[in-house]
């Protein structure tokens, strides 16, 4: 697909997250072992053609920087279009709701306006799936629709942050409501949209550019034709350390991690080159998801591990995820815990938090 | 190609077949062989060379090269797409008086004199492909400096039982070479050559001019250059070198290097992380151990999912155990897969390669290791002893 420009949004955050969006974006937090979480739009991006891809930036943003450098694993250090790192505004106070804060588009208009491609995808960076948005572009001019919004059908609205979508039977779009209950059309913060509706609708707003994108679509929707298109695979969201771990531990299952990972579309992200991960005598681990460079003695259960963790001899984890260089110290116990990057458990440590609220040990912590 | 001039070129002799690795090398050079879990052997030397700072290698392959080819591809993975540098695949080549092979690994070289004159180096340094040992060129660099040398060879101690397969280099207390013999009965030295020369380059360029011409030579460092080079009463230095090094030339060599790497203080130790040896490989999820898993002693790497057991083994990339089966002191290369119930001791399973549901491959009390080439279905039980390719 030549045809369609990326945009990645980062600049919001969420005050669920605590100290794991503390000193980050919701986009880097770590996930899955060895991804961050603008991993899985920018992939899908990739994996349907585009090669063209900005990224507004959060205002903490040097773990994006870090983490995309030049956009060298993702194939879009190019000549031709490429990774784009659009400035995000300081928007003084932080973003809770809207994802698509108008003014970022409006400050980066030169690299909408410069674009040769007729359509935008545009995605946040918190939910996880796998697709190939061509499906979604080819729906999008078929329907002859200036927007169409990506979504999931959902059986338990109410166990899920929105927004939703209120679609007419033809799928167009009504209204897009904060709640839902029962059956919803689960918006997947994601839509394509034709490149000169979104430069006409940047005009038309200029002055209300503290608006977010999705509150004037309902705003436009007797004069827009406004689509949207379902989304049939596996959908994860991450809006708290609650459907973190939820969304962790569903990458056990082997159907969701299959088709996350195993399909020929691989998420792609910063290599950085780990050894194997080690298993000593006298380990014992199972039903878990572990990346390269560890080196694991004790007890691992129902758990993800990042790279480069060290669990010593009789540390039991279970229900755990431990981010890049987690330490273990032996005869430590941990339960539904979520460490943090660089975090030290010592020896013999009792730490655990519940099924409905993860302990979170913040970046760096020793305990 | 960028003409930057260089101080220290590297060529990079990757063009050796390795016969004696059997159904490892029937499909690819020995260079290319994977080893310890996620690397292919060839990562070790172009580590070094971006360790130490060299970012301009000619790599000179001949013996089926299409994996190696597009292993290397740039040379990114070792942060060797410099703009002053890069990494040069050099195979044989055509000319106006018709093509050649390359007849040894100095007769590598003397084709490759116009690229290297294109650098305008110093200094040559000249390695293999084929070697597994982590090692800051640069040091040696600095001493063939401070030697004043003509030819610095890398050299190491050996067990005196066995000095007579390698090389043997006698030197004085300054570290001059006053001897070389190639596999001598009566050693008189365990010092052995490690195939790692720095030259200073105009007296290479006029050695490889010599030798080129001379037609009962087999264009070869050890056996031709070195020794002439002597004679000439040219300057040779011995650097001794005190790190792990190794040329896994057999299976049984191949099979041991990798599995010294579970011990617990492994002479090879991969895991640090200054000098890390840098692969190219595919961006693979992390790897998953199921619940009625057992892995033990073993070096697992991403991509792989294992249900079933094993021990004291190691398993590459993309590897899959299914439930019931058993892998014991085996190495199981990218790819491979030990179906239900079957079960794999002592043996090496080549990429991709299958290994059917219930299939027993292999014994523990076998002296001989079962290898498995690649991209092999095994469905029939299999005693050790004999080779798949």
């Amino acid at each position: 697909m030549n045809n369609a420009l990326g945009l990645i949004t980062t600049n919001y955050t969420n005050q669920n997250f605590g100290k794991l969006a503390q000193a980050r974006p919701i986009a880097t937090i770590p996930f899955g072992g060895r991804y961050r979480l603008v991993d899985f739009p920018l992939s899908n991006m990739v994996h349907s053609g585009i090669r063209s891809v900005g990224i507004t930036t959060a205002h903490y943003y040097r773990s994006i920087i870090d983490h995309l450098g030049a956009g060298k694993e993702w194939s879009l250090n190019r000549k031709n279009g490429g990774l784009f790192i659009l400035p995000g505004s300081n928007y003084g106070m932080k973003r809770f709701e809207g994802k698509f804060l108008l003014r970022d588009f409006i400050n980066n208009r030169p690299y909408l306006a410069r674009a040769k491609e007729d359509v935008v995808i545009v995605s946040a960076s918190n939910k996880i799936f796998n697709m190939d948005f061509n499906d979604l572009v080819e729906h999008h001019r078929q329907s002859g629709a200036q927007i169409t919004l990506l979504y999931k059908e959902i059986p338990d609205a109410h166990m899920k942050r929105g927004p939703f979508l209120e679609l007419t039977q033809e799928g167009n779009l009504v209204s897009i409501e904060r709640e839902s209950k029962g059956h919803a059309a689960w918006f997947m913060d994601c839509f394509v949209i034709n490149t000169n509706d979104l430069l006409s609708l940047l005009d038309w707003y200029e002055t209300m550019d503290y608006m977010d994108m999705t509150d004037i679509f309902t705003e436009n929707i007797t004069h827009m034709k406004i689509s949207s298109y379902p989304f049939n695979g596996y959908v994860g969201a991450v809006d708290s350390p609650y459907d973190y771990m939820q969304c962790s531990l569903e990458l056990l299952k082997p159907e969701i991690r299959n088709e996350l990972f195993n399909s020929d579309k691989k998420i792609f992200t910063k290599v950085q080159d780990a050894p194997p991960t080690k298993y000593l005598a006298g380990c014992h681990v199972s039903n878990s998801f572990i990346s390269s460079g560890s080196i694991i003695e004790g007890t691992v259960e129902n758990s993800l591990l990042f790279r480069n963790v060290r669990v010593e001899k009789g540390a039991v984890l279970k229900n755990c995820v431990i981010m890049q260089r987690g330490r273990i110290a032996s005869g430590a116990s941990l339960e539904n815990v979520i460490c943090d990057k660089f975090v030290s458990i010592s020896e013999n440590a009792r730490l655990s938090g519940n099924r409905y609220k993860p302990l979170v040990i913040g970046k760096g912590e020793e305990l | 190609m960028s003409m930057q001039r260089q101080e220290c070129v590297a060529m990079l002799l990757a063009g050796g077949q390795g016969s004696r690795l059997g159904a490892l090398t029937k499909k690819i050079a020995k260079p290319a062989v994977a080893f310890g879990g996620k690397h292919r052997i060839i990562d070790f030397s172009l580590s070094n060379c971006a360790n130490s700072g060299i970012n301009t290698v000619g790599v000179l392959t001949q013996y089926k090269p299409l994996l190696l080819n597009s292993y290397i591809g740039t040379g990114a993975a070792w942060d060797l797409d410099d703009a002053y540098g890069g990494v040069y695949l050099l195979p044989p080549y055509a000319t106006e008086t018709g093509g050649k092979w390359y007849l040894g690994t100095a007769d590598a070289i003397y084709q490759n004199i116009d690229f290297i004159d294109n650098y305008e180096p110093e200094y040559v340094l000249i390695i293999s492909g084929d070697h597994l040992y982590k090692m800051d060129y640069s040091l040696m660099l600095d001493f063939h400096k401070k030697s004043g040398a003509d030819l610095t060879i890398s050299v190491m101690e050996v067990p005196w039982e066995e000095a007579s397969r390698f090389g043997i280099l006698t030197a004085d207390e300054n570290k001059k070479i006053r001897k070389f013999s190639e596999k001598p009965k009566e050693p008189d030295s365990n010092l052995a050559s490690m195939g790692i020369y720095i030259f200073s380059w105009p007296v290479l360029k006029e050695a490889l001019q010599k030798d080129g011409a001379a037609k009962d030579s087999d264009h070869d460092f050890g056996k031709n250059v070195i020794p002439m080079l002597l004679n000439e009463g040219k300057n040779l230095y011995a650097y001794t070198f005190s790190g792990y090094w190794k040329d896994v030339g057999t299976i049984e060599s191949y099979y041991e290097t990798n599995m010294e790497l579970l011990e617990p203080d492994s002479p090879f130790n991969i895991f640090e992380e200054d000098m890390r040896v840098f692969s190219n490989s595919n961006i693979y999820p992390p790897h998953y151990l199921g619940a009625d898993s057992q892995v033990e002693n073993t070096l697992v790497c991403n991509g792989s999912q294992i249900l079933g057991h094993a021990k004291h083994s190691i398993l590459s990339f993309n590897v899959f155990i299914d439930e019931g089966a058993q892998v014991t002191d085996s190495i199981l290369l990218p790819g491979a897969q030990v179906m239900k119930g079957a079960c794999v001791s002592r043996a090496i399973i080549g990429e991709n390669s299958i290994v059917q549901a219930g299939v027993s491959l292999g014994s523990l009390n076998s002296e001989k290791i079962t290898v498995i080439g690649d991209s092999q279905v095994i469905d029939q039980a299999w005693e050790g002893g004999k080779d798949h390719e």
